[in-house]
């Protein structure tokens, strides 16, 4: 019977048990292997106190325990809650309050911070930190300790309908969203994901996302649901593309799937004519749009692989794909459709009044899609403003519960979509949710700022732009790199403008806002980036 | 300055953003848990390519070159003894 999440695992186990599911810079983990090390951290997590429903984060660098941790926290019942090892401490203080997250799943690296959080958010247990002469204000388990604990599968009733992970959106500025997800969403995703790319049992899939990235489930969940493998690619190859197509060679990789800019870079820089990539035959990226010429080239690189575009905010995992056809001449000056909405989700496209648009006309994409989440953590409002609820037309009894996308498409006769930019300023760095407004709620507090925009510069790949406006009394003592300092403490570092310019004055609109469209003007037309 | 002084700095203010009291030492790992994103490792060939006249493929762009400052300092020079 299948109808959690760890089942994927446990189930591909019983038949291939010596199978390789993780591999790691060369360690791996067969299936069997990885049942007794999750049943192992699961009854560990219930030893220390976890119960069903709890929220336990995991908060690591990626690796084969990245693995470990997620099934098992999934066996102990409970909600997995992976936090960026990169945000910054305060930030993390805050995610662990919000989440009221009192267990983690972590890294000896992390233990002295993690020691200065617990004095905001008091902590009950940390696995993967080894006892030393530290006196912690958490208990501590190493994985040492993880495995003595007994192998058998916990005894935990649980349903479809319980949470099972949470991935918190935009941690860089404002309140962060926590997106919570059922077993039922996230195995309906992985269900449909490996009958739609075909995922076998001999497929070696690559893990590129982080694990607070929604694209992840796919490397975590569909690959142990088809038996297949999945290679943990190491985080400093992600920074040297020409060492990660080596991997990919190596790894003898078949299924590829990240944001689009990571297949730019190694399309770039990645030496791809000297590897031989043969052995991939789907690559499916989205996150943001890839630019079609790029795409174009990619795909002359690498014939023997079929391409997709994949469209789906975190909130409903995937909704949309479109199978690049060869070598896409006809979409040189625009960009790749998201294509149709795939065959267990439905849509509507509407209009700012909500009611739906003719064909062709553009408008706000809504889903309805069983791999959908339940909600935003503790956030009814953002929840409620989330939904579009249809009433059916013989009255209330029954409806149906539509995400809003916040992402302007348009359909052609097909179905077909393209995508064709964000409803709100929200907007994607590398694949990283970023919200303008909360770059300049962040610039704006430094005591020398009277005011601040943040905006995108359109290039490949898109960067943050900021301007600070400087009170007066501070124009001879505030420098650039001082505003970055502040910046970089407190936001992540994808959200950090990459350039600032300091301003006395502004561009305004007739009724005194900022322009910032003139101010991006005039960014693009200045040699000088600090004007004072 | 020594070359491997030049690079250090570099490493510690254009991309660490780190003052000067932060010592980088040559063999430590630039690249595993590191604050450098894509971008930096970018902005970083560009600067040894200007800064030492020398001219780096993408297929040496690797972990193997970069891991370290010291091994940066190794590709140069060998850039340097081929030219």
């Amino acid at each position: 019977m299948r109808f959690l999440i760890q089942h994927a695992l446990d189930l591909s186990a019983a038949k291939t048990p010596d199978s390789t599911v993780f591999r790691y810079n060369g360690d791996e983990l067969t299936y069997s292997e990885c049942v007794t090390r999750t049943n192992q951290l699961a009854n560990s997590l219930i030893a220390q106190g976890v119960e069903r429903g709890d929220r336990v984060g995991i908060y690591l660098h990626k690796s084969l325990e990245s693995a470990i941790a997620i099934y098992g926290i999934l066996k102990a019942g409970a909600i997995y809650v992976p936090i960026d090892p990169r945000l910054p401490p305060m930030t993390v203080t805050h995610l662990l309050s919000q989440c009221g997250i009192r267990h983690l799943v972590s890294e000896g690296s992390k233990a002295t911070s993690l020691d200065d959080i617990a004095v905001d958010v008091p902590l009950d247990s940390v696995i993967g930190i080894t006892k030393d002469e530290h006196e912690l204000r958490f208990s501590t388990l190493s994985w040492q300790d993880v495995s003595e604990a007994p192998s058998s599968a916990p005894d935990i009733p649980m349903i479809e309908s319980d949470l099972a992970y949470i991935m918190y959106t935009s941690g860089s500025t404002g309140k962060p969203k926590g997106i919570m997800h059922t077993h039922r969403s996230g195995l309906s995703y992985a269900q449909r994901s490996m009958e739609v790319y075909g995922v076998v049992p001999g497929d070696i899939l690559a893990n590129h996302s982080p694990l607070h990235f929604d694209m992840s489930t796919f490397d975590y969940f569909t690959g142990p649901l088809a038996g297949a493998t999945t290679v943990i690619i190491p985080e400093p190859y992600m920074l040297l593309p020409a060492s990660l197509s080596e991997l990919i060679e190596d790894e003898g990789i078949t299924i590829w799937y990240s944001v689009s800019n990571a297949l730019v870079d190694l399309l770039v820089r990645g030496d791809i004519e000297n590897r031989d990539l043969g052995k991939l035959r789907l690559v499916n990226f989205g996150g943001e749009p890839f630019p079609p010429n790029h795409l174009r080239d990619l795909m002359a690189r690498l014939p023997g692989a079929r391409f997709c575009n994949v469209y789906g905010p975190a909130e409903v995992n995937q909704c949309t794909f479109f199978n690049v056809p060869d070598l896409p001449n006809q979409f040189a000056d625009r960009f790749v459709p998201i294509g149709r909405v795939w065959d267990i989700a439905d849509s509507l496209i509407v209009d700012p009044e909500d009611n739906e648009v003719a064909q062709g006309e553009q408008g706000e994409l809504l889903v309805a899609s069983s791999t959908c989440m339940r909600g935003y953590w503790q956030d009814p409002d953002r929840t409620k403003a989330a939904f579009f609820i249809q009433q059916s037309s013989e009255g209330a009894s029954v409806q149906r519960r539509y995400y809003r996308t916040g992402d302007i498409v348009r359909s052609d006769e097909q179905g077909r979509l393209d995508f064709l930019g964000r409803k709100d300023r929200q907007v994607k760095v590398r694949g990283f949710r970023v919200e303008l407004d909360g770059i300049e709620a962040v610039l704006t507090s430094h005591e020398s700022a009277a005011e601040s925009a943040a905006w995108i510069v359109d290039a490949t790949p898109p960067s943050i732009h900021a301007a600070i406006l400087i009170k007066e009394t501070y124009l001879s003592e505030v420098t650039a790199s001082a505003l970055m300092q502040f910046l970089s403490a407190n936001l992540p570092s994808y959200a950090v403008p990459s350039r600032i310019a300091i301003r006395n004055a502004f561009p305004r609109t007739g009724s005194g806002k900022i322009d910032r469209r003139a101010l991006k003007e005039l960014d693009m037309t200045e040699a000088s980036q600090v004007d004072r | 300055m020594s070359k491997l002084r030049i690079i250090t700095r570099f490493i510690q203010q254009e991309l660490l953003k780190e003052s000067d009291d932060v010592i980088l030492a040559a063999d430590d790992d630039l690249m595993d848990r590191s604050p450098i994103d894509s971008l930096g490792v970018v902005n970083l060939v560009a600067f040894l390519e200007s800064e030492f006249s020398v001219k780096i493929r993408p297929g040496e762009v690797t972990l193997k070159n970069f891991r370290t400052i010291g091994a940066m300092l190794a590709l140069v020079e060998r850039k340097l003894a081929e030219a």
